[in-house]
């Protein structure tokens, strides 16, 4: 199912843990003991998203702040959200 | 340079050093700080730094992210298990790198260690013992009694990966020379919060954390230059004002481990510039020179025996010293059939027999 940015959230499961380092972020899904890492730019996404009450205001936040073509950032947006989902580091909550 | 003296310097923070990374191996230089307790430490270092060849730089910073993800698996773990030794009423404080990691270190992570370290009165042993494999822990068989040691290690594993490993002490350290170093309740006393690992969390007052900082790596691992150690020393050190300085010189000569800490504090200045003020050095005010018996334990070279004789020397009573021999060569049988014959059922008599002839050897040997 795609993702409805204006009535979707995301939740971050209790399993999950995270540690900002340096502008990057350490990802553990303490259930498993596999962890991820997110990159500056996932870093800033990971805190807009984590922050916001829809993944719509996440992106609005993001766009404000940063130089990015608007299509680029609702694709990657869209690419990093699923991208957690399918490892089990979020939740997509249905709006 | 050498790999560890680069190391060093990355540690200490010596920016002028990255030049010399072009000529070192970086699977050595790798190697070596994993091996001392510094990689992440050094990685961290490093991200802040240009010139890095990005070789160095990305397979550091590749592992400290797992040094990461470890301890945030482990940090879960220990706020679990203070929380649930807090609702049992038992007393608890976080020892050396578990503790230092949230008190000294700048993150967790820096701190890398093997397992945590736990401090409780010798009369909650039950309690946490009951606690511990309440949430799931399983006790290791050792070498246990009153007197032969004063800890005991719980393991925690998931799908056959250990997840966390506790080391829980009703003592410090174990030789008997050592004994009354510090105890529990003048510990506690003194004991300071842990922010990052939730209310139950506290550790030693930095004077308590100097003196085990210096005695653990003489009194159980014969005075080894792991740096990470030195560095513990170095960050504690730091950190203390001058009224703690008087302090940590009191009670390590009233505890008679003043030598022992005047040496890990000079191998702290030595490898990483650690200021010592002149107090700690100063004998004009002592009551003529008292020979510390703790100070057997700086040789190197010194073979296990000379602890169990120190051991002996330093009980009062024969009916003690009794004791700790036997508990030496009659461990229980859970350990003896772990330990010298897991997959046969000889009888305990010959394993025991078999730990004497082995003891032997292991124990006269030197360093």
């Amino acid at each position: 199912m795609a993702l409805s940015f204006a009535t979707d959230s995301i939740v971050v499961p209790d399993h999950v843990v995270t540690r900002v380092i340096k502008g990057t972020t350490v990802l553990l899904d303490a259930d498993t003991g596999r962890y991820f890492t997110l990159d500056e730019s996932g870093t800033r996404a990971w805190a807009a998203l984590t922050s916001a009450r829809s993944i719509q205001e996440a992106y609005d936040g993001l766009l404000a702040q940063h130089d990015v073509a608007p299509d680029v950032l609702r694709r990657d947006l869209e690419a990093l959200v699923d991208g957690l989902a399918a490892e089990g580091l979020v939740e997509i909550r249905r709006g | 340079m050498d790999a560890l003296t680069l190391i060093n310097a990355i540690v200490r923070g010596d920016e002028g050093c990255v030049e010399h990374l072009a000529h070192v191996d970086g699977e050595r230089l790798r190697q070596l700080a994993r091996q001392h307790g510094v990689l992440p430490l050094v990685a961290d270092r490093l991200a802040g730094w240009r010139g890095v060849p990005p070789a160095v730089s990305e397979h550091l910073q590749a592992e400290a992210r797992g040094f990461t993800a470890v301890d945030l698996l482990r940090e879960g773990e220990l706020r679990r298990v203070l929380d649930a030794l807090a609702a049992a009423d038992v007393d608890a404080l976080v020892l050396k790198g578990a503790a230092l990691a949230y008190s000294h270190y700048e993150r967790p992570d820096l701190r890398p260690r093997d397992d945590t370290d736990v401090l409780i009165a010798p009369e909650a042993r039950t309690a946490a013992h009951a606690v511990l494999l309440g949430l799931g822990y399983r006790a290791h068989d050792h070498v246990a009694g009153t007197l032969v040691s004063y800890q005991a290690i719980y393991e925690i594993a998931r799908a056959g990966l250990t997840r966390h490993t506790i080391d829980l002490h009703w003592r410090i350290v174990n030789p008997q020379v050592f004994a009354g170093v510090l105890e529990f309740d003048e510990a506690r006393a003194a004991a300071v919060p842990l922010g990052g690992l939730g209310r139950h969390a506290h550790g030693l007052s930095g004077v308590h954390a100097l003196l085990l900082a210096c005695v653990h790596r003489v009194a159980h691992h014969r005075d080894d230059d792991l740096l990470i150690w030195l560095y513990d020393v170095h960050l504690i050190a730091s950190a203390l004002t001058p009224d703690e300085w008087t302090a940590v010189v009191d009670l390590a000569r009233h505890r008679r481990v003043l030598a022992i800490c005047r040496h890990g504090l000079r191998r702290a200045a030595a490898t990483f510039g650690t200021v010592v003020p002149a107090i700690v050095f100063d004998d004009s005010f002592a009551s003529g020179e008292v020979r510390e018996q703790t100070t057997a334990f700086l040789r190197r070279d010194r073979a296990q025996l000379a602890t169990f004789v120190s051991d002996l020397r330093a009980l009062r009573d024969w009916r003690s010293r009794g004791r700790l021999v036997r508990e030496h060569l009659f461990p229980p049988e859970p350990y003896m059939r772990q330990v010298y014959a897991p997959a046969s059922r000889a009888p305990l008599p010959m394993l025991y027999a078999w730990r004497a002839v082995r003891g032997v050897w292991r124990w006269v040997g030197r360093g």
